[in-house]
């Protein structure tokens, strides 16, 4: 799956990734393309901006270790960034259903 | 990570025009990147080819780095509030009369000078294609709207003849740009700087 298809998605499932546990860049990148079973493959590059646009609207804050000898960038998901997670995952569910819907002729899910 | 050429080629594109600590964070993940394609059997060179394939062209990240910079987000909120800030000040000043002030027009001049080199470093800021580009000229506009507000305000405090139901607008409105572009200093510079 291409990366233009992900545009507007990317952020929820970076928060998804670090449900978790914390991880570092990489390890986020790695574990979208597990879950995925591989089909979710994303420039490791652009998962970086990505996460730091997201820490610095408190979705997830930042901290570094040293792996190796080598300065490593962890990220852990905040309060906020569970409740932002919550609402995308319901506007997503919405969004699923009514393009769902839409193209396959599906009926509209009552919410009652 | 034996850094090979085209790895070392790679983050020195990247130097310079992102903060050093960004540039840690992504040397660390080509080095998982590299590490990965050596597992699955690749020789040295060939990894680190496939690392920087699998990691993205270095233009399209910096363009991404530049699109999420602090500094953007501040300077946009800055010219967006510009108006209704200059038009508070503007307010207090006729209401108060400032041009019978004793001010010397040197001084008024300067002041005029500075304000519209501000705009136009904001301005050049929210326009500059490079995060680092982008980060110093807000630092400038930054640095250069306090000096224009902490004038401002000692001017007001100082000169105007009495009290004046708009300060009670222009005041508040006056400080809380001033307690903004301090925060927004520090988030610019401190922590790209220090993590």
């Amino acid at each position: 799956m291409k990366a233009e298809a992900l545009k507007g998605h990317l952020d929820a499932m970076l928060l998804a990734a670090l449900e978790g546990g914390p991880l570092h860049g990489y390890a986020v990148k790695e574990a979208l393309r597990e879950s995925s079973s591989g089909r979710l493959d994303l420039p490791t590059g652009t998962v970086y901006p990505a996460l730091h646009r997201l820490e610095q609207a408190g979705y997830i804050a930042g901290s570094w270790s040293v792996v190796g000898g080598r300065r490593r960038r962890n990220y852990t998901l905040t309060d906020a960034g569970r409740r932002a997670l919550t609402g995308k995952r319901a506007d997503w569910r919405e969004f699923a259903a009514v393009v769902g819907a839409a193209l396959e002729g599906t009926p509209w899910p009552n919410p009652a | 990570m034996a850094e090979s050429g085209v790895i070392a080629d790679y983050l020195e594109a990247l130097r310079g025009k992102l903060p050093a600590a960004y540039v840690e964070e992504l040397a660390d993940g080509l080095d998982e990147e590299y590490q990965h394609q050596r597992e699955r059997g690749q020789g040295p060179d060939a990894a680190a080819a496939a690392a920087i394939a699998e990691f993205g062209d270095a233009d399209r990240i910096l363009a991404a780095f530049t699109e999420a910079a602090p500094a953007r987000r501040t300077v946009r909120t800055l010219l967006a509030t510009g108006p209704l800030v200059g038009g508070c000040w503007a307010v207090v000043l006729i209401a108060g009369h400032a041009w019978t002030w004793p001010v010397p027009h040197i001084v008024r001049i300067v002041f005029g000078v500075v304000l519209l080199s501000v705009i136009a470093v904001l301005l050049g800021a929210v326009r500059a294609g490079q995060y680092c580009r982008a980060l110093n000229a807000a630092t400038v506009g930054c640095v250069g709207l306090l000096v224009l507000d902490t004038t401002m305000l000692a001017a007001l405090l100082r000169l105007m003849p009495g009290p004046c139901w708009v300060l009670l607008l222009a005041l508040p409105a006056g400080m809380t740009r001033i307690a903004y572009t301090l925060e927004a200093l520090h988030t610019m510079q401190i922590r790209p700087r220090t993590g």
